[in-house]
């Protein structure tokens, strides 16, 4: 009568294990996919995860001439747009720092 | 199905005014049956007009509308605390850290498909900023102030809340009137380059209900905690520790006497119910442990002083 209990006992914590790796793993890959997005060059001018076209650069242009720059600072909005860090440098800070997909490992 | 009815009679009383409208345009006089004449028929246009506009001020932004708002906010903002900390090494690495922890965020927010940028400002003022569209900032003087890398991922992770949650957008649009303004503006974000004068008095006047609810005014009390739970949650899920957002808001009361905290103190709520809040949900989901990498923060404050 034990047999069976022990047999139960042991597919039940397997089926854990393994239902638990499975959502770490989605986890995992779940973050991944979103990190990728960061280095997607989109169009800003469309719907999120539009890719940039070759016209979509010189939007916004006629708000900038138009508001002027006595109170807008349009050089910060350049460098804000034009900063990048690579997936490369990114990966080997999130490495660095146990964080992350990297947390524990 | 009353949508669809005030649209379709929207779309007669438009189409009876255009109609009329063209062949009577050369005679503003001339009368048309009911009495009616074409100056009547304008007022009347303009008047359907801004009932239109006012039933979409309740609908969402699109994302050009956003981000358009965003960056005219933002160059407001960097325009009024000291532009972009840049020109120098230690510049240069401070605005590729913040860009380096706000980034490894983003995934974890609920809007990870929208392009977040983060700089430092070149201010000693002690805040930290997020505008319509992703547009993010923390200033020299928060840097200075904060005493680990938790502790700006929590910040961050804040801001990053405001605009996944689209705190500053709903807070204008329950205004009604720069939604009016926005509609307006006619999708002006998706134009290339040519705006006439209504557009860019739609674009003055949103970017400035924006900067009312970032700088003067401040979100609500709800908007703030909620940024709060958002921000503790994502940074304690990408590994940091939860308890640094607080503890960070704990030292608000010490730091005052140092430092210029008046700017984030009057546009947020009191720091030590926040800190409370974040304590409960804390205790609440069971979260504990987490990275602080105060030897990483220190490392780079040596390295580039700020």
């Amino acid at each position: 009568m034990k047999k069976p209990w022990k047999t139960i006992a042991a597919l039940m914590a397997v089926g854990i294990i393994l239902s638990t790796g499975v959502a770490l793993g989605q986890s995992e890959a779940g973050y991944w996919d979103k990190f990728k997005m960061l280095f997607v060059d989109w169009d800003d001018n469309a719907a999120p995860g539009t890719p940039k076209s070759e016209v979509a650069g010189v939007r916004g242009v006629g708000v900038m001439d138009a508001l002027g720059d006595k109170t807008y600072d349009w050089s910060a909005i350049q460098y804000m747009e034009d900063f990048s860090v690579s997936m490369d440098a990114e990966k080997q800070f999130l490495k660095e720092g146990k964080l992350g997909p990297y947390q524990g490992k | 199905m009353k949508k669809t009815f005030i649209s379709i009679g929207l779309a007669m009383v438009i189409g009876l005014a255009l109609l009329l409208g063209v062949p009577l345009a050369q005679k503003s006089s001339a009368q048309l049956p009911g009495g009616l004449n074409v100056k009547d028929l304008k007022k009347l246009k303009k008047g359907v007009d801004t009932v239109k506009a006012l039933n979409d001020a309740s609908k969402p932004w699109t994302y050009p509308e956003e981000r358009a708002t965003g960056r005219v906010v933002a160059a407001q903002v960097a325009e009024q605390f000291g532009g972009i900390w840049q020109g120098t090494p230690s510049a240069q690495a401070w605005n590729d850290y913040v860009n380096k922890v706000g980034r490894a965020l983003v995934p974890y927010s609920n809007r990870p498909d929208i392009k977040y940028r983060f700089a430092v400002l070149n201010s000693d003022v002690m805040n930290a900023f997020s505008c319509p569209g992703g547009y993010t900032f923390v200033t020299k003087g928060f840097l200075k102030a904060a005493s680990n890398e938790a502790e700006l991922a929590g910040v961050l992770a804040h801001e990053i809340g405001h605009v996944s949650q689209r705190h500053v957008e709903n807070t204008i649009r329950t205004q009604q009137v720069a939604g009016t303004l926005m509609n307006a503006g006619l999708d002006f974000a998706a134009l290339d380059g040519q705006l006439n004068a209504q557009q860019v008095n739609a674009i003055k006047q949103t970017s400035k209900g924006a900067w009312d609810v970032l700088i003067s005014k401040g979100m609500s009390q709800k908007d703030e905690f909620e940024a709060d739970a958002v921000g503790a949650k994502n940074m304690q899920r990408l590994g940091y520790d939860p308890n640094a957002l607080g503890n960070f808001l704990g030292t608000l009361k010490d730091q005052k006497a140092k430092g210029d905290w008046s700017s984030l103190l009057k546009t947020h709520p009191p720091a030590s119910k926040r800190q409370e809040k974040i304590n409960e949900l804390i205790q609440q989901s069971g979260w504990s442990g987490g990275q602080t990498h105060e030897d990483r923060f220190n490392a780079m404050k040596q390295k580039n002083p700020l």
